[in-house]
Order: C-alpha cells, then structure tokens, then sequence
C-alpha cells in the first residue's frame, strides 16, 4: 500500500496526468469548434487529433538535444545558459567552412562530411571552454561564466557571418539536412517524423547513461553535495568537464536538425533563447536546479507537454506562438512549486498513519 | 497557585518515519535551574521547540500557571514570556546590540523609531546581566559571551519568565563559562525559571537544581542534583553503563606506512614531518587552527602543498596526487564536518558505502545493485551502524552512526591508513566509546591511524605517539606513556612574542 501510494506521487506519473488533463482539454474544444462548423453546415476541420500532432511534434522537438545535454548539466547542480548561441556557433562553423571547402575545389560530399564534423567539434569546444571556466573558477557561479559565455559564442557568430545568411537550400547534399528533419515514416498508418526516432535513440543512450551506469551515480553525487563526492574519491572536475563538453556536442546536434527545418540556411541570429526552452523542459521533467536528481523518462514527457501545449494553444485557441510562452511559463511556474508542496502533503499522510497504527498497537 | 510553573504532560511529536518525542513529561519550578540531558537525538531540542511553539505536539499538555495553553506558534510562546537563547546566537551581526535586543518590538514615536529611548533601555539591560560594551556596538564586533548576553538582554526585554539555554557554553572559554553561570544564578534568584540544556557536566553540576534525563525520545526521570553523579548520569542517558570507556589494546608496530617531510603550504602550514607505522595510533593535536586539517587536506589531494614530500610504503606520492589516488594507494580520510564532506545526506547507507569504490560495484557496464548491497551490508554488520536497513537514509541516523558509515566507507575502499579528523565531534558518549573500540580494533589488524583530536582525553589515552601542532608547524613528538596533559597543552600554545 505504501509502495503504490509514493510510486502515485512521483513526478512522472505528475507529468502523465497533465498530459492527459492538456489532450482531454484540447480534444474537447477541437470537437466543440467542429460541431459549431457544422451546424453552419461546413466541413469539420478538426485541427487537433493525434496524428496531426505527430506530425507536427518536429517543430517542438529542436531543443530536445539541447535539452538531454542540459540534464546532465542540471544533474551536478551547474547550469549552461549558453547552448543556444553554441548551437548557432556551431551551424555558423559548419556554412562558413563548407563554403570555404566548395570554394578551394572539394568535392560536395567530402566537404559536407568535414562540415558537419566541425559543427560537432566546435560544439564540444563550446562546451569544453564553459567546462574549464566553470572548474577552474568554482567561485564565480555557472550562470554567470555561461553567460558571458554566451554573449562571446554569440559575438562570433556575427564576428563571422555579420547580418548575412548562408543558404544552402539549393545544395543536395545540404538536403540531407532537410531529410534529417522532415522525413518521415509510416507506422500503422500514422506518418511519424524521424526526428522522434532520433531523439529517442539519443534520450534512451543518457537513461541508460543517468540511471543505469556508475557515470550516473557519480553525477548526481556531484550535483547532491560536491565536496563529499571530492572527498570519495571521484574526479570532480574532470568529470564536470566532460559533461559540459557532451552539452556543447548536443547543442551542436540540435544545430544540425535546426538549420534542416530553416530550409538550410544559417544566421547569426538562429536559435535565439533556445536554452531558455532546454532548460525549461528539464526542470518540468523534474530535474532539481539545485542538482542530485531527476529523471531522463520526465524530460521525455515534458518534451511531449511542450509540444502539446504548444500545438494546442496556438492552433485551437489562436494565440500567436509567443503569446503561447505565456502559458508554458506559468505551467513551469506552478510545476517547479509542486514537488515542494507534494512532499508536503506525503508527509502528512505519513504522520496520520504513523498515528493510526500507534493507536492500533496501544 | 500551582506547585509548578510550568507542566508538560505526556508530550508525544511525531516527524515521518521517526517518534522525536513518545510521552515525555517535564516540569518547572519558578526560580529554578533545571538542566534536560541526553544523548544527541534524545528528543532534547524537539522538546524545547514544542515549548517554544516551532512544533505542535501530536498528544500531551502544556500547562503554564496552571492553566491549559496551546502553544501554536513561537509568537504565543513569546507572549506567555518563554524565551530561548542558543548554542549560537540567531543574531544580526551586522545590527548594533540595542537593535538586536528591541527586534520586532522597538519603542515608537510615531511612525519613527526613538533609537535614543531604544539605547538607554538596552543599556540598562546590558548593565543588569553585566555586560562591558556599549549598546550601540554592532553584534558581529562582539565575542560570543558577548553576543550571548545581547541575547538574554534580548529575552529579559521580552519580560522572560522561562528561558531555555541550549548548550550556552560550547562556545565559550571557562572564564566566560564562570560569568555565564553567575548571570544564570541572578536571574534565578530573581524568579526566572531556566532550562538548562547541556553535554558539559561541568553547567549541570556547576549550575543545575534538578537534572532531567531523555533517551530515545523517552522520559527516564527527573532527580535533584545532589542525588547525581556523572557515573549515574552516563548510565541513564546510555541505558547501560560504560565499561571501558578507552579500550586500548597494545598492538605490535609494524613498519613504516607513511612517511611525511617538510611539507609546506605558504599561509597554512610549514615543514611538516611525521610519520605513521602498522597497527599504531598516532595523535596530531593543537589548537583549533593550528592547522592541522590544512595538512591533512593537502596530503589527501583536496588542496596543494607549495613543497615537501609524502611517502606511502616507502614510495614516493607524486605531486599532483587527488583523493581518488590517494584512494587507490590504500590511503583514507575520514573529514572534519562529516555532514558536509564525509556523506550524501539525503542517500541512503548503501548509496554511500558504495560511492568511493562504485567502479567496481558493476557488471560490465551496468550498474550492480547487488554488489553495492553485499558490500554495505558487510559493512553495516561489521560496524555495528544502528538502521532498519542499509536503504535508511544516512541523514536520518545520528551523529555516532553517520561517523560509522563514514569509516565504512573508508574500509569498503580497502584503506590501510586512515586519517580521522575530529571523529568524535559531535557524537553522543556511548558512541564515542564504540568509535575508540573500532579504532582500537583497526590498528590491531595492522591498519595505520592517523587521529587528529583536540579533547585531551582522547588524544592521551587512545594515541600512542602524538604531535602537537601550534601556528602551522609541529612543535613537539611524545610517546603517549607518562604525559601529562599541562606538557602537551605548553606544546601547543602559541610563542609569546616581545611587542
């Protein structure tokens, strides 16, 4: 009874509840919106269902990488507010060389290989620099290094490309980045991006990564108290620094799937607050900002409550997609009270039946 | 008019997962000293927190001058004239002594505060518990005593008629202990009835009318001081008595462990050499700063010494050596604030056993649960560490206990020599007594231990060499046989210089 009672209050189950609450809401004014069109004798549009929101979830799901990357961040109690512009610098890395590369003679292919190779490395070396700041620096806090971080990474972008925009959409091999995020297959008759594939595939490597291995173990006692992690014999800083090279590299990937959905094109100003949405994903999926715990299966659901949110509000009730962050910000609010309030709660009922079974023995 | 002040009847608070108080009964004579003893998690400041409306109680009754009260928030308790000074003052430092006093209650002029009226009676407050600093002085330029007596000022000014003293003396040298106590026994003298809260016997029999004891959340009675003696006080609070409370056993010294020399940290420490055989206990010992944790830390890896040499087993340590090397070299360290350094609070026994050798707590890749288990259970029944089970969260346990899983997982890392720093700060009499036995036991089995200790008799009776540590150097090397505590104490004074 116990058992079942706190595996009830854990944070997931939250998340699936509010996701079916969000589905049920939607459904309803979608049908409502329908049965008004036709009693005016039109055609039922009906916008939202379940295959339209799989096949629109793409959109919603760029940041997903950026946000996997992120958890680990998260995980060990530090924070990386610069991965929206290293995935800009990186997109910007990877048009700017190609470019170079046709222009001296390689051969299309060739050079698209070296290009999406340095995305990934300077990806990496973003994170590598926040890494040794933030190690090396332990005094000054992690938001701050990776802010001034951010607005560095971000200064090279225009430092590169100033208000220019590098299209690639009429290259074929630049098509691949396209397919990357618009194909598609058909399961069951439902047509589901690929790029859910691909976010999946990634999220089960870090469940794997967080839960199962003692990598995981490490960074939650890196992020539930850092000191004693140190004094049992973990290499702290060696093993922050990795982290934050592997949120530098998913940063770059979300970069890759980004510049697919822009038809190819890289600008300085892309992905502008994406890190904001990364991290606000983690922490709906219940990772703490004060580090030592959270779960990669949270982050999954919350990747999905974004999109449904998102989708829903904007399709069903109008609202511009900005206005939208209105709603999604207020959720984060009121999700990041909650645990508090839940533990709350749990605690009660287990003084009361603390009482009971005292009564019963006396 | 009732016999007692005040009476609290069969008081029993419940916190998930743990029974702090189960009918405890306690009562107050006025103009009384009335110390509570027991060991740490006895249900001792639980009590006190009841009283002063932090807890609500789940059963019992507090009755104050005869009548019913329902203490149900600390502004209450406030107003029936409870008040409790602590162990270390909730002040504003930054505040002077006449603000800190008039806090929440300052005398108005209209909407203005009347700092002039606010100083003078501050003044005569600080006066009438004789204090020597202005009332204007700020709280962070005092010294403890001082800052304790702005805090009883404080509690006089909420016209106290019950004041809690929790552990008012752990800060305190023994002259400032003496002018605390005189202060304790005027304001008895004058009505105030007091509740004394104290590990030192020294405040109990120096300063106490009638001793409480609790243990394990239960009342076990209340005696007048004069039927007491410590033996006795030991015994209720540990529910058995303690045989041999220093169990050292004469073990062979085997060779050389570790070898330290001239080691050097600029600021910290300078030329410091030692060195640690098998199966001995050596004491490092000094004045608190004398930077005897500084080296330690720097043999360990956490920080770096500027020069000298470490050896292990006659090799060389390298000089960019971290505590996982360290580690791996057989080599432990049991840290200061072991809340802070030495545990994952919120883990449980096992998570924590398990950390320091976690890569090999795997199958292959994955993670295994059912080495992690067999190695913290052995531990657990090898150190005695008092929990349900190994899953029991390590925050929950007490003090002695959280020390055992800390050595724990030291052993479970296969350490030969082991520094402890401070291993029984903190921790309750009984199980300090098992900590020396397991000490004891370790060096026997040819361990090296390395005990840095600042209470003499510890350092005496368990060491069997000892260094005394004075402003970052050692001064001195005993053999423990034949020393007396007045040579170590000259040892570690620091050296009088001509001005």
């Amino acid at each position: 009874m116990k058992k079942k009672l706190s595996k009830l209050l854990r944070w997931e189950t939250m998340l699936v509840v509010l996701l079916i609450v969000l589905w049920v809401v939607f459904e309803a004014r979608d049908n409502g919106l329908d049965a008004a069109l036709i009693a005016k004798g039109r055609k039922a549009k009906d916008v939202f269902n379940f295959s339209k929101m799989l096949n629109g979830m793409g959109v919603y799901m760029l940041y997903s990488f950026m946000a996997l990357g992120m958890a680990l961040i998260l995980g060990m109690g530090d924070i990386d507010i610069s991965v929206g512009a290293s995935a800009t610098l990186s997109a910007s890395v990877m048009g700017i060389s190609y470019r170079a590369l046709i222009n001296g003679g390689t051969a299309n292919g060739t050079a698209f290989a070296i290009a999406v190779a340095a995305c990934l490395l300077t990806g990496c070396a973003c994170g590598l620099m926040n890494g040794i700041l933030v190690t090396r620096f332990r005094e000054l806090f992690p938001m701050i290094i990776t802010l001034g971080t951010q607005l560095f990474f971000r200064g090279f972008c225009y430092l590169f490309l100033g208000g220019e925009t590098l299209k690639f959409d009429g290259d074929a091999t630049w098509g691949q980045l396209k397919t990357l995020y618009n194909g598609a297959v058909t399961i069951g008759g439902y047509k589901v991006p690929t790029i859910i594939f691909w976010f999946l595939g990634f999220a089960l490597i870090f469940f794997v990564f967080l839960h199962l291995t003692t990598g995981g173990r490490k960074l939650f006692a890196i992020g539930e108290n850092r000191t004693a992690a140190l004094y049992s014999g973990i290499r702290v800083d060696r093993f922050e620094l990795l982290m934050f090279v592997i949120c530098g590299m998913m940063a770059a990937i979300s970069a890759l799937f980004y510049v697919g959905s822009a038809s190819a094109t890289v600008r300085a100003d892309a992905m502008t607050g994406y890190e904001m949405y990364a991290i606000a994903v983690v922490v709906l999926g219940g990772f703490s900002t004060a580090g030592g715990k959270g779960n990669i299966i949270g982050v999954i659901l919350s990747v999905i409550i974004f999109g449904v949110m998102k989708k829903g509000l904007g399709t069903l009730y109008g609202f511009a997609d900005s206005t939208v962050n209105l709603a999604v910000g207020l959720v984060l609010i009121v999700a990041s009270l909650l645990p508090n309030v839940m533990e709350d709660i749990s605690n009660r009922i287990r003084v009361k039946r603390q009482h009971v079974t005292i009564k019963a023995t006396e | 008019m009732a016999e007692y002040l005040l009476e609290m009847n069969h008081i029993t608070k419940i916190f998930p997962g743990v029974k702090a108080l189960d009918d405890v009964s306690f009562n107050l004579k006025k103009g009384e000293i009335h110390a509570i003893v027991g060991e740490n998690g006895a249900g001792k400041s639980t009590f006190i927190k009841t009283l002063t409306g932090v807890h609500q109680p789940d059963g019992g009754e507090i009755i104050l001058d005869g009548e019913k009260i329902v203490m149900s928030d600390p502004l209450v308790a406030q107003k029936h004239g409870i008040a409790a000074i602590y162990q270390h003052a909730a002040s504003y430092p930054d505040l002077s002594a006449a603000e800190n006093i008039f806090i929440g209650h300052e005398f108005m002029v209209g909407p203005f505060i009347s700092w002039t009226k606010a100083n003078r009676e501050a003044q005569k407050l600080l006066d009438s518990v004789g204090a020597n600093f202005p009332a204007t002085a700020s709280v962070g330029s005092l010294s403890v005593a001082q800052q304790q007596l702005v805090e009883i000022a404080k509690a006089l000014s909420q016209k106290a008629r019950i004041l809690i003293m929790d552990e008012p003396t752990a800060a305190l040298s023994k002259r400032e202990s003496e002018e605390l106590y005189s202060i304790a026994r005027k304001l008895r003298d004058e009505g105030v009835a007091i509740i004394l809260i104290s590990h030192r016997f020294e405040d109990i029999f120096g300063l106490a009318d009638r001793a409480t004891v609790f243990r394990d959340a239960h009342y076990i009675g209340t005696w007048n001081i004069e039927e007491c003696d410590e033996k006795m006080l030991v015994k209720h609070m540990v529910g058995h008595e303690i045989g041999d409370f220093f169990p050292k056993k004469k073990t062979e010294i085997g060779e050389e462990l570790l070898r330290v020399e001239k080691l050097s940290r600029t600021g910290y420490f300078r030329d410091v050499s030692f060195n640690l055989h098998a199966g001995e206990i050596v004491g490092l010992t000094g004045l608190v700063g004398a930077g005897r944790t500084e080296v330690v830390e720097a043999i360990f890896g956490v920080t770096k010494a500027d020069s000298g040499e470490i050896y292990i087993n006659g090799k060389l340590v390298p000089n960019n050596r971290s505590p996982r090397m360290m580690m791996d070299m057989n080599f432990g360290l049991l840290p200061e604030d072991r809340q802070k350094q030495g545990l994952h609070l919120r883990w449980s026994i096992n998570h924590n056993t398990s950390l320091p050798i976690i890569d090999e707590c795997t199958n292959g890749i994955f993670l295994s649960g059912k080495k992690e288990y067999e190695i913290s259970n052995k531990m657990k029944e090898l150190l005695a560490i008092k929990a349900p089970t190994v899953d029991t969260h390590s925050g929950a346990l007490s003090g002695g206990n959280q020390q055992k899983v800390v050595v724990g997982k030291q052993l479970a890392a296969n350490t030969k020599i082991i520094v402890l720093d401070e291993p029984t700060k903190g921790v309750d009499v009984g199980s300090k007594a098992q900590i020396y036995q397991l000490m004891s036991d370790l060096a026997s089995q040819g361990m090296g231990i390395l005990m840095i200790s600042s209470e003499m008799p510890e350092v005496m009776n368990m060491s069997d060499r000892i260094y005394v540590m004075s402003e970052g150097h050692i001064t001195k090397e005993f053999k423990a046989e034949g020393l007396t505590q007045e040579e170590i104490l000259t040892a570690a004074m620091p050296v009088e210089r001509e001005d």
